[in-house]
């Protein structure tokens, strides 16, 4: 029972963290959000750890190490030009962002109820979540935006398919998070590159979506 | 089949030269690539030979491809690059960086090729994106720092899509992670198996790789990224890494045919395939960057070698086929095309790159060369890919349809190229434009090598690896997709 509540809690983290990236990403909201999206994705990782795989600890580890320390810190010194290409402004399009998010986390939870997963709920939660981080790839056009819209959706992925899906040895499991942790970090520094090449977040040169 | 040292170890040796280009002093960077073009070249004698055997026929198939196409983009890299560098202003860390990271990008294609576990193939072509959006950004200009951007967020959002589907087809199958290959033959059955999770991870599996493969409408990055990317990157994008994808994809649906309809999974590749023509119908009579002609071709001939894994009996013959037909004609034309940007500093006939039958003869014929192969013209052997295709479509009565259309699009495609080369090859431009440039014969060589090869072994390969072929040909036959 107290598991499935962990469960729950992890997973309902990690979602709360998709939603609220999606709306605000100012230079230090956004890496805090990512990091508090990390944990959830470190404790839902730590409950199976305790549970049946200790090899799941590596991950959490590597987990707690890149995604807390490594990335923020990759993605931290371009504070100016966040702050001059990004700003959330407008009461309305942030309503119109909530409300897709809620329609999209509908579906998740929906789809979670398809019988054939293990925990149809956690699932659920989960999948809405990696709905949102979608639409939040589609929604915005400059890199800071949709770089973390990248990161939470590799959160994502990585909880999903170690933790979701079914029974997988432990080593797989590892080599899973792995791939996605390695995934995320080249994509940290990529992000980090192209700013400094550019000199701007804003790749199409237009004023973002304003929300 | 596990994943044994020997298919390990042709990754390994690509991954420790690419190290090695990356920290060794700019005498021996040069060196690495040489290496890896000897090194490929033993594993196809060893191959041969039966010293080396691979999972199957298919796997034997694709890494033929995959290390011919990439001995002759190595070849035809270093002299690319070095003028590429002179031009660009390219540092020496650039350069070491530039060959290090195209080895790595060959190490995972090798990968794609030679691997037989769906989780170590995923991580393969995850390398190979990630590895090529690098290569794409190599030349810094805005232009193709935006093309690396626009891969990177498409190709992974599909990667991580492909990640989530296959774990759960493949976990809800029951599947232990050791069995998660495409050469075991044991099909579990328990009586909790879910048929429609299996269908949603098999599309989800679908719509990830078709991402990396560049298939309509997930194709967006396609255009930008093949026109930026270095030539020799260009090739063994098109070439090897989309057909690489939509093999991982005919190989999981494969595994997946006895838990789901099979029809079902091939609709999903028929669908994406037509669409891809549509698209590649649509675009490519308006295309006036050399380049980017070709980036559309390319979705064109993803979506038809996607058509016949969906039509399924000689069709999946004819696809596999395509596979080396496409990628040595794609290598001829894209390398081709970055000699033109290099000795005329750009590829669009607009902008200067016009009468290149008069200015630039050898690199100009072989451009026609390449068009007149990559059109499906007969005798060259794209036709006879694409007639196994077409062909293969009629034979089943719900296939006859999408066929039709497929013909109809390929012929409006056919037209659209037919209508724009020759703005590039004998339109004059300017007057004072009309002088000859000189071609580098170290840029001649290996396209000249590989217009043979395109000509003489492109028809002949079937019959030149004749017991290879005839193992493949049995074992689609009899698959059950």
């Amino acid at each position: 029972m107290t598991e499935q509540i962990l469960w729950r809690l992890a997973g309902s983290l990690i979602w709360v963290m998709a939603v609220a990236i999606l709306l605000v990403k100012t230079h230090q909201s956004a890496r805090l959000l990512y990091r508090l999206q990390a944990l959830g994705e470190a404790g839902l990782l730590a409950v199976i750890a305790l549970d049946h795989e200790p090899l799941l600890w590596i991950d959490v580890i590597m987990v707690l190490l890149i995604k807390e320390i490594a990335i923020p810190k990759i993605l931290g010194p371009q504070k100016g030009m966040i702050a001059r290409d990004y700003g959330a402004k407008g009461t309305v399009g942030m309503t119109f962002l909530l409300f897709v998010a809620a329609a999209f986390t509908l579906g998740g939870l929906a789809l979670g109820q398809v019988p054939g997963l293990l925990h149809p709920l956690v699932a659920g939660v989960l999948l809405g979540a990696w709905f949102v981080s979608f639409m939040h790839l589609s929604s915005r056009y400059e890199t800071w935006s949709m770089s973390w819209a990248l990161l939470s959706l590799d959160t994502i992925s990585g909880a999903l398919a170690v933790a979701v899906a079914g029974p997988i040895p432990e080593f797989a499991g590892v080599g899973i998070d792995v791939g996605a942790l390695v995934v995320a970090v080249l994509l940290a520094l990529l992000t980090r590159t192209i700013a400094s090449t550019l000199h701007t977040t804003d790749v199409r040169d237009v004023e973002e979506l304003i929300g | 089949m596990m994943m044994t040292s020997s298919l390990w170890l042709p990754v390994a040796v690509l991954l420790v030269l690419a190290g090695l280009a990356m920290v060794l002093p700019k005498a021996f960077t040069i060196w690495m690539p040489r290496i890896a073009m000897a090194f490929l070249v033993a594993s196809l004698v060893a191959l041969a030979i039966g010293q080396w055997r691979l999972a199957d026929a298919m796997s034997t198939w694709f890494y033929v491809v995959v290390a011919v196409v990439s001995i002759f983009a190595l070849w035809f890299s270093e002299p690319y690059v070095k003028l590429e560098a002179e031009h660009l202003r390219w540092t020496v860390a650039d350069v070491k960086r530039y060959t290090g990271i195209l080895l790595i990008f060959i190490a995972s294609l090798v990968a794609v090729a030679v691997w037989v576990n769906f989780f170590w193939l995923w991580l393969g072509i995850e390398t190979a994106t990630l590895s090529s959006v690098f290569l794409v950004a190599t030349p810094k200009s805005r232009g193709a720092i935006e093309a690396s951007w626009k891969y990177l967020i498409v190709t992974e959002a599909g990667g991580l899509a492909a990640l989530v589907g296959m774990v759960i087809a493949l976990t809800v199958t029951g599947r232990p992670f050791d069995q998660w290959n495409f050469v075991s033959t044991v099909v579990f059955v328990h009586s909790g198996v879910s048929g429609r999770w299996i269908l949603i991870g098999a599309y989800m599996a679908l719509i990830g790789y078709a991402t990396k493969a560049g298939l309509a409408p997930f194709h967006t990055w396609l255009p930008d990224a093949h026109s930026e990317a270095p030539a020799p990157v260009s090739a063994l994008l098109s070439g090897l890494k989309l057909a690489g994808a939509i093999l991982i994809v005919y190989r999981l649906f494969d595994v997946l045919a006895p838990y789901v309809p099979p029809s079902r999974l091939k609709d999903g590749l028929i669908i994406l395939g037509l669409l891809s023509l549509v698209v590649a119908a649509g675009f490519v009579a308006f295309q006036s960057d050399l380049k980017r002609l070709w980036a559309y071709s390319s979705i064109e001939h993803i979506g038809l070698i996607s058509l016949g894994l969906g039509f399924g009996g000689i069709a999946l013959v004819g696809a596999l086929l395509h596979i080396w037909t496409h990628a040595t004609s794609k290598t001829l034309l894209f390398q081709n095309a970055g000699t033109v940007r290099l000795l005329y500093h750009t590829s669009q006939s607009t902008q200067g790159a016009k009468a290149l039958l008069q200015r630039t003869p050898w690199t100009a014929g072989m451009l026609a060369l390449g068009t007149a192969a990559i059109v499906g013209l007969p005798p060259f052997a794209p036709f006879w890919s694409e007639w196994l295709i077409l062909v293969g479509g009629f034979q089943t009565a719900s296939h006859r349809l999408p066929d039709i259309i497929a013909i109809v699009l390929l012929v409006i495609i056919f037209s659209g190229i037919a209508l724009r080369m020759p703005s590039w090859l004998w339109v004059p431009g300017k007057k004072d434009h009309l002088q000859k440039i000189k071609e580098p014969w170290t840029l001649l060589a290996p396209n000249l090598v590989l217009a043979i090869l395109v000509i003489g072994g492109g028809i002949g390969a079937p019959f030149m690896v004749h017991p290879l072929w005839h193992h493949l040909v049995l074992e689609l036959m009899k698959n059950p997709i």
